[in-house]
């Protein structure tokens, strides 16, 4: 079966056919196609019919009542501190500081060599990326010419969430056992294809294209130990480096799997 | 229907704190989350609690929205995954036999309301498709959103949400023909 048979049929079973001459004609011409069209018949007959449920209002008052409680009991608006005004231009400040010394570089060796070039502009990179795991607003990374273009991008990321001291310290601790092989996984089971069909999806949602993921994690209570709590409202992650990259050279980018958002990368 | 810069406004007054400008944006969105997990999630207690956490998430990472897609959107897609990890950690704990009457698939227990807004025969076939046609189906067929927008919640290009709505169907039919026999 065509695509474009698939389509007719489609659009025949959901009725956005203005002149269904061509598709009856299909579905009459081949057994094949008068069963799938039955087939996509009943089922869309019964899923219409079904139509979008409501909240009855003894649960929409229900649904208010929790989720303030909740949010007021964790007082989430409250808790979320912002990082001090100059941690958002701490890594600006860190990129210009490179791109002086570049120039001044330059300079004295009377045109200075690509490698020193494409050396220099990795570490603004990577300098603007460490402020940027602090919440702070990045400036756009100079141009590499190309190399690991993925990597650029990953790090030039603006990370307008304002997170905490505790958060960052939450990611990092990921971070390591991610690196150390210590992270909880999910356990896929018989969805193995299911979630890691989600895991893709998400990374490509985070437009985080040419990395592979490496773990994913689940917070629970138990990762309290060893001292670093779990943020309240930490999400279960997919953890995710470029691919080709050595895991202990590679920044570990974090992607919220209910947001499929980037939250934060780990140099 | 809110404008993208409307969206982007309430968003910025909900990081702000604002609590008026969350409950805008929850009574905007509040029963269609609620029906998509209710057609994910087969069962409305566990659907008050996927929109409830929805709504959580939604407002703890309220300053993660980038205005990619529109509000309603990337709410659905919270919800979604929400349906999808809530579903995930029940297979998890589901190691010891479920008592009769916590069990979804005995729909004698459900009350009333459950029985005129699900479908059993519809409900139990839905259950048995694979996640992700489970979704495409219930967000195209049920919800009545477009294939763009689908594809939008969903996160995956037209073509792959306009095969999941397909074969999700050709499978629905096949479950719902099994237990007519």
């Amino acid at each position: 079966m065509r695509d474009r048979d698939l389509d007719l049929i489609a659009a025949l079973v959901e009725g956005r056919l203005e002149d269904e001459t061509e598709a009856r004609a299909l579905i009459a011409s081949d057994p094949e196609f008068q069963a799938e069209y039955e087939s996509q018949k009943l089922a869309y007959e019964a899923l219409s019919n079904l139509g979008p449920a409501m909240l009855t209002e003894m649960e929409r008052s229900a649904l208010h009542r929790d989720v303030w409680t909740e949010l007021r009991s964790q007082d989430v608006a409250g808790e979320k501190t912002r990082s001090p005004w100059y941690y958002r231009w701490a890594p600006v400040a860190a990129g210009m500081f490179v791109v002086v010394g570049l120039v001044a570089v330059i300079n004295q060796s009377g045109g200075g060599g690509d490698a020193a070039m494409e050396a220099a502009t990795a570490t603004t990179a990577a300098d603007s990326a460490e402020g940027g795991d602090s919440g702070g607003e990045t400036s756009a990374p100079a141009p590499t010419d190309g190399v690991e273009p993925d990597i650029t991008a990953l790090l030039s990321q603006d990370f307008s969430r304002a997170m905490t001291a505790a958060d960052v310290a939450y990611y990092e601790a990921e971070a390591e056992k991610v690196r150390t092989g210590d992270v909880d996984t999910y356990q896929f089971e018989d969805e193995e294809a299911e979630q890691s069909s989600r895991i893709e999806t998400c990374l490509e949602s985070a437009e985080l294209t040419g990395f592979e993921v490496i773990g994913a994690g689940s917070p629970s209570a138990e990762d309290a130990e060893g001292g670093v709590a779990v943020p309240e409202d930490a999400n279960p992650y997919v953890a995710a480096i470029p691919e080709d990259t050595a895991l202990e050279d590679a920044p570990i980018a974090f992607v919220d799997l209910l947001t499929c958002e980037l939250i934060y990368v780990d140099q | 229907m809110t404008t993208a810069a409307q969206d982007q406004e309430l968003l910025a007054r909900v990081v702000e704190g604002d609590h008026e400008a969350f409950n805008q944006i929850m009574r905007h969105h509040e029963d269609r989350v609620f029906s998509v997990c209710l057609r994910i999630m087969g069962n409305r207690e566990q659907a008050l609690d996927a929109t409830q956490e929805t709504f959580l998430t939604a407002f703890r990472k309220a300053d993660q929205f980038k205005g990619n897609s529109a509000l309603g959107t990337w709410i659905y897609r919270i919800a979604v995954n929400t349906c999808y990890d809530q579903l995930r950690k029940q297979k998890r704990r589901r190691t010891d036999p479920i008592p009769g009457h916590l069990d979804p698939t005995d729909y004698s227990a459900q009350d009333e309301v459950d029985s005129a807004a699900l479908r059993p025969e519809i409900v139990r076939a839905l259950a048995a498709l694979p996640q992700d046609f489970r979704s495409a189906i219930v967000l195209s067929d049920i919800e009545g959103m477009g294939l763009p927008e689908v594809a939008d919640v969903l996160g995956v290009p037209v073509g792959t949400v306009k095969s999941r709505v397909f074969r999700g169907r050709r499978l629905l039919a096949q479950e719902l023909g099994n237990q007519s026999v």
